[in-house]
């Protein structure tokens, strides 16, 4: 597990599991006020979204590591990532979308990093 | 047909108590009881090698004895939890008899 | 019991996790530290560190154990080998000594006639002048053969204690109501609800982890728990060992002695010949049966490889003509692989530093869990008495024996390792049984927490061992500047390692803190408390028993 490549995949995680908290109806209302909830259109991009961060943070693990050895630091990413995430949002529940968006962007330097951390062998 | 739904006001009664000891002896003794039956009946005839076969049945033993514990106490009535231990483990009582008898 | 699949797996689940926490509070603590057992070691040897960056070669290595071994224990029945890795510096020789040898009758077991020695690969010598420690074997062995008991009475509680949390594993699931709504859920300040919020994000964010380890944790002693699978297949070739011969090539090689004395051949060239049957891959043991003998075989081990599987094919040779006899282990079937990448799965030998720190913190999300799930049960139980204790009646028998055992544990099990830690630093380094007095400190520092949790279980007890257990993990680092070359002005600062030495006093310091801010976030919660029963009658609390609570 490369440095650059884990931190990647945790921000990948961290940007996902919080959109996929975003869906909820509790933490939408935490963001937007009481009994607003997200439409079901939104709804299903912010799920489909934080679904493919998921998928993309266990592949570049499996990329990294094989199949076998992949996955298991893969789930084990996806479970840091969610500790970090429910902390925040209990803190701030109200800064999850900066918190996506913020992940979102800093998730393109690592993938840059990353790629050029590989890339010569 | 006596039933052990409990009302809360009996759930400190001597008939609750015996109840949560005859669900537990169930779970514990009669699921290790059938869980090791079912191991000795699957290391027999699965069909691969017998170490194998041996390796595979003890491995899927926990998930089983798992599955009967929370059966147990899922089940409506103490006798239906003993029920649903019994007649399995007579059935694989008497598979696991023919493996002894059947070369 | 209830009716309800819900409520009958909430009865369940609180039953299963309350009769065997404080044992699984253990485990995940032992077992957390183990995945770092061989840099714990490191750590608690720390005139080893200098030479920790010496590396020598594997052949090297055997030579120098040969050469030592022919001097110390030429009539010995079995030589043992353990070779250094990555990760463990100093190399492990051991021996069977015959029965002469050990002054017992022929007929002692040879487990009572094994003795070993740590010896320092580069010289060949033994490293007498290192401090004597069990070091983080102890953790290791610690979760799952307890200590102060018979081997198999430990396995068996240990056991009991992983079928139940199995138990407890899957009832949670199902009585879990809004498993994904609740997901992120962490409500703080709200009493009972934040102990029940911080058990669930503890559980259900490392489930993946909790499951594994838990039912690999079965699997790894599943011929002891369920023998009658192996009992009935193998009944008529004489039952288990007939199934251990044939599965695990371990016992390979061993034959009788001739009596008749032959040279041992030179066990590095069949090191090397090993090697190369391997594709280059290192060693890990060599046993040698009968040395001297003409009877002789040497098995050699490979070492596990950074895939799941725990399997290690062995190579026998005829330890005279040096003639290869066996290979065992070479072609596993895919249910050895598959048993073998579920052992692999626990201990995480495959992992690198990174993923298994990975695993080190699911083990604590282990710890907590069971901590937060015994903590709530005391919660709920005082609030659903707080009226009769108000009215001047005593806490009932089972809550109060479940709040001190809850402290003793969870606040003392941080100190009983710290405990541990500090003898390894101040015990003489001469000191005779050394490394048993350094186990003993551990279980003392354990049982003086316990029993002033005993006699006085309050929240200023809570705050006196959380505040202890922080202090003494974050003065350890500070010991060693005073007892150590190697403290982390040297491993970090400048830059000169052992890492492995580094990261450990660094993960003293982050628990440290944690148990400080634990400690600081419980004396706030004091004083808010304080403050509201203060502001007395004129204001009713929502908890009257808290009150009470305020010692």
């Amino acid at each position: 597990m490369s440095a650059p490549g884990f931190l990647l995949a945790l921000v990948l995680a961290g940007c996902a599991w919080s959109e996929l908290a975003m869906a909820m109806d509790r933490h939408y209302a935490d963001i937007h006020g009481r009994g607003v909830e997200p439409s079901p259109t939104l709804r299903m991009r912010l799920r489909g979204a934080g679904l493919l961060g998921l998928l993309a943070s266990l592949a570049l693990n499996v990329h990294m590591q094989g199949w076998s050895v992949g996955l298991v630091a893969g789930l084990g990413v996806l479970t840091l990532a969610a500790l970090l995430l429910v902390l925040a949002v209990s803190y701030w529940p109200a800064r999850l979308p900066a918190m996506a968006r913020a992940l979102l962007f800093g998730a393109l330097p690592l993938m840059v990093w990353w790629v050029t951390s590989v890339a010569p062998s | 047909m006596v039933s052990d739904k409990m009302t809360s006001a009996a759930t400190s009664g001597l008939r609750y108590r015996l109840a949560v000891l005859s669900r537990t002896l169930a779970a514990v003794a009669g699921g290790y009881v059938l869980t090791a039956l079912a191991t000795m009946v699957a290391a027999r005839f699965l069909p691969m090698g017998r170490a194998d076969a041996v390796m595979t049945a003890t491995m899927l033993s926990f998930a089983f004895f798992t599955c009967a514990v929370i059966w147990v106490y899922a089940a409506r009535s103490a006798w239906r939890a003993w029920c649903g231990l019994a007649v399995p483990a007579l059935a694989l009582a008497l598979l696991a008899w023919c493996g002894r008898v059947l070369p | 019991m209830k009716e309800g699949l819900r409520q009958s797996m909430a009865w369940l689940h609180t039953w299963c996790g309350l009769l065997v926490c404080w044992v699984l509070l253990l485990v995940f603590a032992g077992g957390s530290a183990s995945y770092f057992k061989e840099e714990i070691s490191l750590w608690m040897m720390p005139e080893l560190h200098a030479s920790a960056a010496a590396p020598v070669t594997q052949a090297q290595a055997i030579e120098r154990a040969a050469a030592y071994l022919q001097q110390r224990a030429p009539q010995a029945e079995r030589w043992f080998i353990t070779l250094p890795d990555q990760r463990s510096v100093a190399m492990r020789v051991g021996w069977i000594a015959s029965p002469a040898a050990a002054g017992k009758e022929a007929a002692s077991s040879p487990r009572s006639r094994f003795k070993s020695e740590r010896i320092d690969a580069a010289t060949g010598q033994p490293l007498a002048r290192v401090r004597d420690t069990r070091g983080g074997e102890f953790l290791y062995r610690l979760h799952f053969d307890l200590h102060y008991l018979p081997v198999q009475w430990a396995r068996w509680i240990v056991s009991v204690c992983a079928l139940f949390m199995l138990v407890a594993i899957v009832s949670g699931v199902i009585t879990h109501r809004r498993i994904f709504a609740d997901f992120f859920t962490f409500r703080r300040n709200k009493g009972q609800r934040s102990w029940l919020d911080a058990h669930n994000a503890t559980a259900v964010l490392a489930l993946p982890f909790h499951l594994m380890i838990t039912y690999t944790g079965l699997i790894t002693l599943m011929f002891m728990i369920m023998p009658w699978g192996v009992q009935t297949a193998y009944r008529e070739q004489g039952g288990e060992k007939a199934f251990f011969e044939e599965v695990f090539p371990g016992g390979a090689g061993r034959v009788k002695a001739a009596g008749v004395a032959a040279p041992l051949t030179s066990l590095p060239a069949l090191a090397e010949r090993a090697r190369q049957h391997w594709q280059g891959a290192p060693l890990a043991l060599v046993v040698v049966n009968n040395p001297g003998d003409a009877k002789a075989t040497a098995v050699i081990t490979r070492q596990k490889l950074a895939t799941l599987s725990s399997l290690q094919p062995a190579l026998v040779f005829d330890g005279v003509s040096g003639r290869q006899l066996a290979a065992a282990g070479e072609a596993p079937s895919a249910t050895a692989v598959t048993r073998g990448a579920l052992v692999g799965l626990h201990l995480a030998h495959f992992a690198d530093p990174w993923l298994r720190a990975l695993f080190f913190l699911c083990g604590l999300c282990g710890y907590l869990m069971v901590a937060t799930g015994a903590l709530l049960w005391a919660v709920k139980t005082r609030q659903k008495q707080a009226k009769a204790i108000v009215a001047g009646a005593r806490a009932g028998f089972g809550l109060r024996l479940v709040e001190a055992l809850n402290l003793g544990a969870i606040a003392g099990l941080p100190i009983a390792f710290a405990g541990y830690f500090w003898a390894n630093r101040l015990l003489p380094v001469e000191m005779a049984g050394r490394a048993q007095m350094e186990i003993h400190l551990f279980f003392a520092a354990w049982a003086l927490a316990a029993v002033l949790a005993q006699i006085r279980p309050s929240l200023g007890m809570w705050r006196l061992q959380l505040g202890a257990g922080a202090l003494l993990f974050l003065g350890l680092p500070l010991l060693n500047v005073f007892t150590t070359d190697s403290h982390l002005g040297v491993t970090l600062l400048q830059g000169r390692g052992p890492w492995a030495v580094a990261g450990c006093d660094l993960t003293l310091l982050a628990l440290g803190s944690v148990l400080a801010l634990a400690a600081s976030l419980l004396a706030r919660h004091q004083r808010a408390r304080h403050e509201r029963a203060v502001q007395g009658p004129a204001r009713r609390t929502a908890h009257p028993a808290v009150a009470k609570e305020i010692t």
